[in-house]
Parts: structure tokens; C-alpha cells; sequence
């Protein structure tokens, strides 16, 4: 589904992502781990097209679509998504409001219908209800007075609202304590099928407990330098990068 | 016409040339009539005032007294209003600034509110921006006296609204709130003093100014901290939101204080949106219209928020919407 060929990226003129290469295909889930600095975030920014962050070669595509070319709310419709590592707040704009305008967007884009209040309510509470999320919690503002936990099963709510065909969850365990991990990890496991894949980017190899994945990356110096099943996360928290990426 | 208004080397109005807009516009003096919905059992005949109203002593006014002047054009009019609010009174009152046309309007205000009395005041303007209107409100608040302001300005070509809150005497509280929104090449100047005579008072001034096109917005806010006014709590922020590369905000902060127990802080944000917050909108697939407009919103519901009175508030979100549109 997402295909990323000898892609170059650069930020605030220095270049982090060099020539990195990688095919996740519908249906798997595929995790990215790496040292700081590697250019795990800078991947997620360049794929969701977050301004400041120069594509200087390579490609990605998604099914095909030159995503690249597309501004964040076209690669939101044709399918992408991103569940911030550190999602902002954004006060004066109401939760339910919020999430009715994007799911409305995204249906727009694809030439649907908008969904009716009452249909967008019903499926809101249910997957609130999932997420052991409060109705309380969708009156304030978008994450605005969330706890980390809290910020995190939003984008997650978010997710399973918008229905995407590629997720990327850019370090969504961190600053996460296990009970929280779990409910997180839970979320993300009912949303797995064959026609959604999964780039589960992360710093600890603990999410991977819970978010078996189908393929393991090591990203390192702003490319793929070994790729592996879920044993090769495992081998990593053992050795540590050093020796891996040596 | 003579310069009737101070020139720009006096320091609070260095950033507001009125004299040179007025010296273009043709005007002759007109007498002021205001419409006034629910007053007529407070007025109080004066000869100098064209509004002049009381509250009686511990008198609760439920529904909103509404003070509207409407402008026409060619006319110059010299408008005078004291408001009195006795003891234990509480009352509401909103100020519509209606027009068409190149006016001058420039009008003094002036509340007295009583001992233990709540005054709520909210302007709204609805004219052209061809006109100018100064307005110089001042409140003097006696002990334990309660005034909260919220306006929403900005449609006039020139625009000048001085406040001016006097805490005369021990544990008076001031509110004060204001969005102004300037496109085209309006000039919207709010300039703000709250003078912290008497100790043991709280003052609040929280106000924002939204700049399309090539206007321009002035922000003057002042506490002033008197030598006996000991555990004063005062408050300032201004936020401004620039929306075009030829729009022009000027801010001043001050704080003059001479007492040495006092809590005052100011602070000043001026730029464009956040990049972070309309990425996020953005990657949720809400297209950048969309979520320009949702942020912009946003940023006015902190001020009209305030409003406590439902239908009040509804009036002063209804005219941001227009705006926003």
C-alpha cells in the first residue's frame, strides 16, 4: 500500500532522511525503531506533508497516489493519517465540532454524502465507549486540559472515527504508563484488518508487546538499515542500537 | 477645523493621528440623538448630559438598558452620557454604535458605580467605515463596586476607544474585554488605564485585535499602581492575530507601580496562526479554509465567552460571524 522509494528529506536546511526505502504492504502492520535524531518523526512529517520539512528526492505513494504532491488535507483524504507523538492543543475549538467537520471533510472528499448528526453522534458514543472515553472529555476543547494518556486515546478515537487506510502513530507510547499502553494498544489492535496498514513508529520496544508486528525496521542516519520480524525488536532491547547498526 | 483632539507627540496618542483624518472629513455639529430601550424610569434631566440615568439604591435591573446613537452623514456630534449606579444597584447596559455615511462621532461615557454595586457594560458597533468615532469611557468604582466590560469594535475608518477605570476605594473589581476587528484600512486604537488608587483591588484587561488587509491596530494598556494601594492583583494580556503582510498592530504594555505588595503581570502575543494547530486540522483532512476559519473563531470565543448575558452574547457573537464571513 505505501511505497517509499530512496526518499530525501530535509529540515531547517540539514538533511535527515537519506535515500530511506520501504514497501508496507495492505494489511501489516510494520514498526520503526531507531536511536534519537535518526529521523523517525522527520518520516512521519514528510509522509503527512507538515510545512518546513523539504522532500530533496525519492518518492512515496500511496496505492499508487503521488502523496508527496498532496497538501496535508488531500493526504488525509486519500487515506493517511498521523496520531501525533505530542498532539497540540487547540482551545476555542469544541471536541464533537472538531471531529464532526473532519469526518464530514474526509467524506466530502470522497464524493460521500456528510453523515447526519444523529448517525455522527451514535457512532461517536460507541467508539468513545470502546476507548473508555468520557462524554465530559468530548465537551472541552481539542486536548485541551488532556492528561498524555487522555491526548493519546484521542488520536486514537480519532482513528477509529475517520477511518483511514494508513495510520502512522508517530511514538504513540511515550510518556504512556502501562494501563494506559494497554487501552492504546487495544484500540489500535480493533482496527487491524487487511484493507488498513500500520507504521508503528517507536523508541521502546515494550508497545510491541501489545502491537505484535508484522515487520520490524531499524531506522538509523535517516535510512532503513535492517528490516526483520518481530524477534529482530527483542534483539534490539538486548544488544542495543550500537551494535545493531554498526 | 481647529485640532481637537491631542496631536501624536503626546505619548498615549503617538500611534493614532485623529487630527490628520479629521482635517479631511466636512463636518458640521449635529445634536446627538440616542435611542434608549429600557431607561425611562432612571432618566435624570440634565442640561449638559444628553444621557443621563440612575439606578436607584439596591435596585436590580434584570433586562439590558440599550443606548443606541446613530450617525448620518456630514454630521459632527458631541455626545455626552454619565451613568449612575447607586449602592447594592445592579444593572446591564449595551452601547450600539449605528451609521452611515463620513461622521464624526466623540463621545464621553461615564460610569459611577456605588458601593457593592454590579454594573455590566458591552458595545457593539455596527457603521461604515467612514466614519470616526472617539469614545473615552471612564468608571469610577467605589468600595467593593463590581465593573465588567466586553466591546466589540472595529467598524469604524477610524476608531479610538479610551477606558479609563478609577478603583477608588477598597475591593472593587474591574473586567475589561474587547475584540476589535480591522480589515480594509481601518484604524482601531484601544487605549486602556486602570488606575489602582485604593488597595485590596482586582483589575483584568484581556484584548484582541484581528488585522485583515492593510489596517491597523493600536493597543494601549496601563496599570497604574497608586503608593497605598497595597495587594492590588492586576492583569493584562493583549493577543493579536495578523492576517495579511501589510496589516500593522502596535502594542504598549505598562505597568507604573508604586506600592511594594502588589501582583501584577502584563503580557502581548502578536502573529499570524499557529502552524501546529492548522497542521493537525489540517492531517484530519478539514481543507485550509476550513480550518483558518476554525481557528480564527476560536480566537474571538475567548472575549465573547465573557458575556454572561445569554441574548447579549448571542448578539456579539452574531456580529463576529458576519465579520468572519
Amino acid at each position: 500500500m505505501l511505497k517509499i522509494e530512496n526518499l530525501t528529506a530535509s529540515v531547517e536546511g540539514k538533511q535527515i532522511l537519506n535515500g530511506l526505502t520501504l514497501e508496507v504492504p495492505s494489511g501489516e502492520v510494520h514498526a520503526i525503531m531507531g536511536p534519537n535524531g535518526a529521523g523517525k518523526s522527520t518520516l512521519s512529517y514528510v509522509l503527512s506533508g507538515r510545512d518546513g520539512y523539504e522532500v530533496t528526492g525519492g518518492s512515496a505513494t500511496l496505492d499508487g497516489v503521488d502523496i508527496l504532491s498532496l497538501d496535508p488535507s488531500e493526504r488525509a483524504a486519500a487515506g493517511l493519517f498521523l496520531a501525533f507523538q505530542y498532539p497540540v492543543e487547540i482551545p476555542g475549538v469544541p471536541m464533537t465540532n472538531f471531529l464532526k467537520t473532519a469526518v464530514n471533510s474526509i467524506r466530502k472528499a470522497r464524493g460521500m454524502d456528510e453523515m447526519e448528526a444523529l448517525d455522527f453522534l451514535k457512532l461517536l458514543k460507541s467508539k468513545q465507549k470502546e476507548l473508555g472515553i468520557l462524554d465530559e472529555m468530548m465537551k472541552r476543547a481539542v486536548n485541551v486540559g488532556f492528561s498524555g494518556g487522555e491526548k493519546k486515546r484521542n488520536e486514537v478515537l480519532q482513528m477509529a472515527m475517520l477511518e483511514p487506510k494508513f495510520c502512522i502513530l508517530d511514538e504513540t507510547d511515550s510518556g504512556l504508563d502501562i494501563d494506559a499502553l494497554k487501552i492504546v494498544a487495544d484500540g489500535v489492535n480493533k482496527l487491524r484488518s487487511p484493507e488498513r496498514s500500520f507504521l508503528v513508529i517507536t523508541h521502546y520496544q515494550r508497545l510491541l508487546d501489545y502491537i505484535v508486528p508484522d515487520v520490524v525496521h531499524i531506522l538509523a542516519a535517516g535510512k532503513i538499515v535492517k528490516s526483520g520480524g518481530p524477534e529482530l525488536a527483542k534483539e534490539l532491547e538486548e544488544k542495543g542500537y550500537a551494535e545493531l547498526v554498526a | 477645523m481647529p485640532n481637537l483632539l491631542p496631536n501624536l507627540d503626546k505619548e498615549h496618542w503617538k500611534y493614532s493621528n485623529v487630527n490628520a483624518v479629521l482635517s479631511k472629513m466636512e463636518v458640521a455639529e449635529a445634536s446627538p440623538v440616542w435611542e434608549m430601550t429600557g431607561a425611562y424610569e432612571f432618566i435624570v434631566p440634565d442640561s449638559v448630559c444628553d444621557v443621563h440615568l440612575r439606578i436607584p439604591k439596591n435596585k436590580q435591573v434584570t433586562a439590558p438598558i440599550e443606548l443606541k446613537l446613530a450617525g448620518k452623514d456630514g454630521e459632527r456630534l458631541e455626545a455626552r452620557v454619565v451613568i449612575e449606579v447607586e449602592e447594592g444597584a445592579e444593572a446591564i447596559f449595551i452601547e450600539r454604535q449605528a451609521g452611515a455615511g463620513a461622521y464624526w462621532k466623540n463621545i464621553s461615557l461615564s460610569f459611577k458605580v456605588g458601593k457593592n454595586a454590579r454594573v455590566s457594560y458591552y458595545r457593539l458597533c455596527e457603521e461604515d467605515p467612514f466614519c470616526v468615532v472617539t469614545e473615552f469611557v471612564t468608571a469610577d468604582l467605589a468600595r467593593d463596586a463590581r465593573f465588567n466590560l466586553v466591546v466589540v469594535n472595529g467598524c469604524s475608518g477610524f476608531g479610538r476607544s479610551e477606558f479609563t477605570v478609577n478603583m477608588d476605594e477598597a475591593g472593587a473589581e474591574a473586567d475589561l474585554a474587547g475584540l476589535a476587528l480591522l480589515r480594509g484600512k481601518q484604524h482601531g486604537d484601544t487605549t486602556v488605564c486602570v488606575n489602582h488608587i485604593a488597595p485590596h483591588c482586582k483589575s483584568s484587561q484581556f484584548f484582541k485585535t484581528i488585522l485583515e488587509d492593510r489596517s491597523r491596530g493600536v493597543y494601549q494598556g496601563k496599570i497604574h499602581v497608586y503608593k497605598d494601594a497595597q495587594k492590588t492583583d492586576g492583569y493584562q494580556l493583549s493577543n493579536n492575530l495578523i492576517l495579511s503582510p501589510l496589516a500593522e498592530m502596535d502594542v504598549k504594555p505598562e505597568l507604573e507601580i508604586y506600592a511594594d505588595d502588589v501582583k501584577c503581570s502584563h503580557g502581548t502575543t502578536t502573529g499570524e496562526l499557529d502552524e501546529t494547530p492548522m497542521f493537525y486540522l489540517m492531517s484530519r483532512g478539514i481543507d485550509e479554509a476550513a480550518a483558518r476559519h476554525l481557528l480564527i473563531e476560536a480566537f474571538t470565543g475567548e472575549i465573547t465567552e465573557k458575556v454572561e448575558h445569554d441574548e447579549v452574547r448571542a448578539l456579539l457573537e452574531g456580529r463576529v460571524k458576519w465579520w468572519l464571513k
